[in-house]
């Protein structure tokens, strides 16, 4: 619960508080000075005033016929002139009873006034004065000048009374003015107060609202992640600095609670997790180690240093690769991939590797034995023929007799023939040779030592090499290689016996004249090598065929086969595996150019 | 080192072919031996003392690369000269070669002339 929510209603319910006291104040105080206009209410005061001026008007009736009397004395006015006093003396007991103790106006007063001339004038009229009798007419002219004297004061008395009673009157508007004003005041406190809690509710709403929307918000950023974490296809899992679980998805479940009967709780610690799968039997791995808390301590330690990957086995058969990261705020991500396919693929990977290996090795163990199995009936052959004709040549014509033409044509035969025996026979041995380093280069089997070589260098061992070629045939060498030439990067052997091939190549198709060799740059990165020869050139429509295997270029009936068709096919290979190019320019009867280069070394 | 050679190889065709190649040799007062194994091929050269040693190098018991190893290695044998006859021609054969310290490595087939002349260079003889 929001600790600010709460703050703001209690502040609410203290300012509904607040307001209800204010009204039952100001309800109260209202109450209380209306009560108090209303004690001091002008009908208290108009009734004295009437009560003073009844008695006033008797008191002056009395007057009245007391002057009457005297003047005109009847029994009849004596009688009436009692009656009138009896009037008084009730009105001036109602007055004292009434206003004793309460005058407003100065009812009191006016009693205080005529009470001892009312009792004077009673005693007259019952007892006389002094010596004279009470119906001597002496006696009420005394009583119509005291009353007279008196009623003068009573008339002070009453206009006092209207005075004090229009001043407490004019007090009386006074306060209700007051009063209202007051009331008007309190009114406008208890609206500002009233608006200011409307203020403070329509402010607590929105907070209310913003809140809610907040929450709300929240909560579909929880769902949302929720449902991302979710749609992981791997296992996924969070733990707090504490090592317990925050958050995981159910593949994760599926992972440590497979049967879906216990499921971990938001708070489990990480140990507790594994624990239950390494109890439950799940994790092959324990089998590895003396106890389950033996792997359960090798488990934590790495899983408080997470970095590398985690590769378990299950007991299911399954592989899982666990990759645990640490968070910003100190947590723990892991996720879980079920690798079995990839284990799987991986073995089969691994058997099928060491089966291409072996079979690799068996090839290359081939290649190798073929070599050797060739080679040695070869030797035998070319050999015993060579020494044939040596000992024939050197030790047994000479002894023959030249007489005989058949005999000689004898000798001469065996002699050329000998001589073509050995030439097949050194033809096939580089047949040989070709075939098995073809069929090495493309098994992969041949080894290339690849290294910077002096440019100049190897033109100049192939052209030693091919020198008794071009003496044999009388053509010219000449070598034409720039200076300062970078070096370049092959394999020795096969570069020097690319040039070579080359070279013999072009001995082969060139009756006069001579070869070539040029070798200079060729951009920045390479070295353009060339074999020049003057020879018959080759044919536009045969160009393309120069290079692949098994071609002889010319009609293979009527010109004698002096190659195998395989020395260029090599030379390309060659030539591409150093990563160099080879190609070839020619002109028929004008001779050709075969070029290739080399890169650079670095 | 005495002026005597000695040829090492499994198939007899060859040892024939080499004695023949070296046979003018004899005339001059070399001694000329064939042995089929490399064991027998090590025996023989400690024993004799040749100055000139044409190994095979597919030979069982021992092959060439090892018995011109060992002779190498012992300083009493170490002017020997081996000659390393093989059909194999690949790389690692001829560094295989250069590693026991062989002194000439040829292929077969071989040039029977080149070998001659060799043999007369390395025993100071002439034909």
């Amino acid at each position: 619960m929001n600790v600010r929510v709460q703050s703001r209603s209690s502040h609410m319910i203290l300012l509904i508080i607040l307001v209800i006291l204010a009204s039952v104040g100001v309800v109260t105080y209202a109450q209380m000075a209306v009560k108090q206009v209303e004690e001091e209410l002008p009908l208290r005061v108009m009734r004295e005033k009437r009560d003073m001026e009844q008695i006033a008007r008797n008191f002056y009736d009395f007057l009245v016929v007391t002057d009457a009397a005297r003047v005109h004395p009847t029994k009849g006015g004596a009688e009436s002139v009692r009656e009138h006093l009896r009037v008084v003396i009730r009105s001036l007991e109602h007055l004292r009873k009434r206003y004793a103790f309460n005058t407003l106006i100065g009812a009191s007063a006016l009693y205080s006034v005529l009470s001892p001339t009312v009792d004077d004038a009673q005693l007259w009229l019952e007892k006389g004065f002094g010596d004279l009798p009470q119906s001597s007419p002496i006696v009420l002219d005394l009583i119509a000048t005291r009353s007279r004297e008196t009623l003068s004061r009573v008339y002070d008395k009453t206009t006092e009374a209207d005075r004090i009673a229009y001043q407490i009157l004019e007090r009386q508007t006074g306060k209700l003015q007051g009063l209202r004003r007051q009331l008007s005041i309190s009114l406008i406190a208890l609206v500002f107060l009233a608006a200011g809690m409307v203020w403070l509710a329509g402010r607590q709403q929105r907070a209310t609202a913003r809140q809610a929307e907040a929450e709300a918000a929240k909560e579909r950023a929880q769902i949302q992640l929720r449902h991302a974490i979710d749609s992981i296809s791997e296992g996924f899992s969070l733990f707090d600095t504490d090592d317990r679980l925050v958050v995981c998805n159910d593949r994760f479940i599926e992972f440590h609670y497979p049967d879906g009967v216990a499921l971990p709780m938001p708070g489990t610690p990480f140990e507790t997790i594994i624990r239950n799968s390494a109890e439950a039997g799940l994790i092959e791995d324990t089998r590895g180690y003396p106890s389950i808390d033996d792997w359960i301590a090798a488990r934590m330690a790495e899983h408080n240093m997470p970095g590398n990957e985690i590769i378990e086995h299950r007991a299911n058969g399954k592989w899982v690769r666990i990759t645990e990261r640490k968070t910003e705020d100190g947590g723990q991500v892991a996720i879980y991939s079920d690798i079995t396919e990839l284990k799987d693929r991986e073995r089969e990977l691994q058997i099928a590797h060491a089966a291409a290996m072996q079979a690799s090795e068996a090839k290359g163990a081939f290649l190798a034995n073929v070599s050797h199995e060739l080679r040695t009936p070869l030797t035998s052959i070319l050999g015993f023929t060579r020494m044939n004709q040596k000992r024939l040549s050197e030790r047994v014509f000479p002894k023959v007799g030249s007489d005989d033409s058949k005999t000689n044509r004898a000798i001469l035969q065996i002699s050329e023939n000998t001589e073509i025996i050995l030439a097949e026979g050194v033809r096939l041995t580089a047949l040989i040779n070709n075939v098995l380093d073809l069929a090495k280069i493309e098994a992969g089997e041949m080894d290339w030592k690849i290294e910077p070589l002096e440019p100049k260098d190897l033109v100049n061992r192939a052209a030693v090499a091919t020198e008794y070629l071009l003496r044999e045939k009388g053509l010219e060498m000449s070598i034409d290689v720039a200076e300062a030439l970078p070096l370049v990067m092959g394999d020795q052997d096969k570069v020097v016996q690319v040039i070579l091939n080359l070279i013999s190549n072009g001995v082969k198709f060139t009756e006069r004249g001579g070869i070539t060799c040029k070798a200079e740059l060729s951009g920045a990165e390479a070295v353009n090598f060339s074999i020049t020869d003057t020879g018959c050139g080759i044919a536009e429509q045969d160009m393309s065929m120069v290079f692949e295997k098994f071609r002889q270029v010319g009609n293979t009936l009527t010109d004698k086969p002096t190659g195998t068709g395989l020395g260029l096919p090599i030379c390309k290979e060659i030539i591409d595996h150093l990563g160099g190019r080879i190609w070839v320019e020619s002109k028929v009867n004008q001779g050709s150019t075969f070029h290739f280069t080399l890169p650079t070394a670095p | 080192m005495t002026k005597s050679i000695l040829i090492a190889d499994d198939e007899i065709h060859i040892r024939r072919l080499v004695e023949q190649s070296l046979e003018d040799l004899e005339d001059a007062g070399v001694n000329i031996q064939s042995v089929g194994d490399g064991e027998e091929a090590l025996a023989a050269i400690r024993t004799d003392r040749p100055g000139l040693v044409i190994l095979d190098v597919m030979m069982p018991k021992m092959d060439g690369f090892s018995v011109c190893e060992q002779i190498k290695n012992d300083p009493s044998l170490k002017h020997v000269h081996v000659i390393l006859l093989t059909a194999k021609g690949q790389e690692y054969d001829r560094l295989r070669g250069q590693e026991v310290k062989a002194d000439t490595y040829m292929t077969k087939p071989f040039d029977s002339d080149a070998l001659l002349a060799l043999a007369c260079d390395v025993l100071g003889v002439s034909i």
